[in-house]
């Protein structure tokens, strides 16, 4: 199993920790959206800047009615696509503090149309209850709730059966130390007691990222095939039209005002006097 | 540095081979207070490279990764969000892609034609139109400023239908239908401002096509946006200056 830990972290306190973020490049976050006033420039601007990869998850709060759900929807596409797109997993969990609402999600469904109609596909809406039990799974994405960072890792991880291919880590207290949780980080990647030896280690992201590209040159390949054939098409419309104009233009004129014409053109110096009689000397002058 | 003009750049990047040039393209910009926003489309491989060269060439620079949706039409108006979105306080805003037209005859100078507006004299030369008078809303290269064909009240060009509900919707009934072919250009940014936190630019995109789509054959919502986006400007009451 392909086992991706995502810390999850308030946008706040994401703002808190970004000057020193750019040291640990193989965190990966879930940053967790509660007000509409905690998407701000700076966190914009501090996503698109930090090397690491992310995902966005809605707090069921920011659903109420003192936020404009569709400026959250406009928000959410843009805090998306300032993540570094080749190891940004198509995911917006929500966390609900209702279990009415897990069982009945009404914006889960607004939220994916938007989002495929802004060009992502396949977007996946688990819906974890924030509330409810330590592990969840929900549509193949594991929420792994722990009391602190200085939990024992290896205790958690021993009892730790996660059904999901991505896990979302939520820590009851606030993440301080990105040492401590780097280090967590890689504890959970590498413990082979476990059973989760198969963590994702920076060869794995590396390669995750090749497959994206090796995905991407095979479309840009077709798209160049289809460029040329669509040349093709393009270019002899072009002509065609030249042709319509040309007809329009000049072909369409009496006989005798076209050979008007190339009189003029002989008394301007453009063409060869003797051009007029026979098709063997040169016609134009350079 | 000259701080005169707050300049904010809105490029979209196609292409996995143009970074250089773009780079090279922007260079004169450097010499301005300007603002660069890059979107770099989700198909175009490489994205990893192209965005640390950016980042080296224009530190501070902010990169969005969208995916190919109304062509540069609908990664301008991604960028326009961005745009609102970081409050940034520009007055004016520059336009600009990585056009290639593959498709078409005159591709290379279609190019080379359009970005006359950034070379260092240009820059300058817009900037003093600008600040010469308040008329002027757009400026451009002046063999891009089309005319759309509009007879006895009607648009009688390929996107004529859709254009025709668009100037509807959005309210925009400029003095004439002249645009600026290619997108690339010089606005004001307070007249673009101000339609967009009107019309939510990214619901706008929503409804582009997807892909690369050509308005050759027939007419399209985004072909048709490359006319609103000078006619959002126009409609306020400025005029297009051709240089």
């Amino acid at each position: 199993m392909d086992i991706k830990p995502y810390f999850t972290i308030t946008a706040s306190q994401l703002l808190k920790k970004s000057a020193e973020i750019d040291r640990f490049p193989q965190l990966r976050f879930n940053i967790l959206l509660s007000s509409q006033t905690e998407i701000t420039p700076d966190l914009y601007i501090a996503l698109a800047s930090m090397p690491n990869a992310f995902i966005i998850t809605l707090s069921d709060e920011l659903f109420e009615n003192d936020n404009d759900f569709s400026a959250v929807l406009t928000q959410l596409y843009l805090l998306i696509a300032t993540g570094k797109s080749s190891c940004t997993a198509n995911v917006v969990p929500i966390f609900s503090h209702t279990k009415t609402y897990q069982q009945n999600p009404l914006q889960a469904d607004k939220i994916s149309t938007y989002l495929i109609r802004q060009g992502i596909p396949d977007i996946k809406l688990p819906v974890f209850f924030h509330a409810g039990a330590a592990e969840q799974t929900v549509q193949n994405y594991s929420l792994l709730k722990l009391e602190s960072l200085s939990e024992n890792i290896a205790d958690v991880i021993e009892d730790f059966q996660p059904c999901g291919s991505s896990i979302l880590v939520l820590f009851n207290e606030e993440i301080m130390d990105l040492v401590l949780l780097d280090n967590f980080r890689k504890q959970f990647t590498f413990n082979e007691k476990s059973g989760l030896d198969k963590g994702v280690t920076e060869l794995d992201i590396e390669k995750e990222e090749s497959a994206v590209e090796i995905m991407l040159w095979k479309k840009r390949t077709i798209l160049y095939q289809n460029f040329l054939s669509l040349s093709k098409e393009v270019q002899e419309k072009e002509y065609y039209d030249i042709i319509d104009w040309y007809d329009n233009e000049y072909e369409i004129l009496p006989l005798w005002y076209k050979q008007l014409g190339h009189i003029i053109k002989v008394i301007m110096g453009k063409r060869s006097f003797r051009s007029l009689f026979s098709d063997k000397v040169k016609k134009y002058t350079d | 540095m000259i701080t005169r003009y707050r300049i904010t750049v809105l490029y979209h990047v196609f292409y996995e081979d143009t970074y250089e040039k773009v780079c090279a393209e922007l260079e004169p910009l450097l010499l301005f207070d300007t603002t660069f926003l890059f979107n770099i489309c989700q198909e175009t491989p490489g994205k990893k490279l192209i965005s640390s060269v950016l980042r080296d060439k224009f530190p501070g620079c902010i990169i969005i990764y969208t995916s190919n949706k109304g062509k540069d039409i609908g990664a301008k108006l991604a960028l326009m969000e961005l745009f609102l979105q970081l409050q940034i306080a520009a007055d004016y805003i520059l336009l600009l892609h990585d056009k290639k037209s593959l498709q078409a005859l005159k591709s290379a100078t279609w190019k080379k034609d359009l970005l006359k507006i950034i070379s260092a004299k240009s820059i300058q030369k817009s900037m003093d139109i600008f600040c010469e008078s308040n008329r002027y809303g757009v400026v451009a290269t002046n063999e891009y400023i089309i005319n759309e064909p509009f007879e006895e009240g009607h648009f009688s060009g390929i996107n004529g239908g859709i254009l025709k509900k668009l100037v509807q919707t959005y309210e925009t009934t400029p003095a004439t239908y002249s645009f600026i072919a290619g997108t690339m250009f010089w606005a004001r940014a307070k007249p673009l401002r101000d339609f967009f936190k009107r019309y939510d630019p990214l619901e706008i995109r929503k409804e582009l096509e997807d892909g690369n789509v050509l308005d050759n054959f027939s007419g399209t919502i985004t072909h048709s946006w490359e006319r609103m986006l000078s006619w959002i400007v126009t409609s306020q009451g400025y005029l297009i200056k051709g240089i």
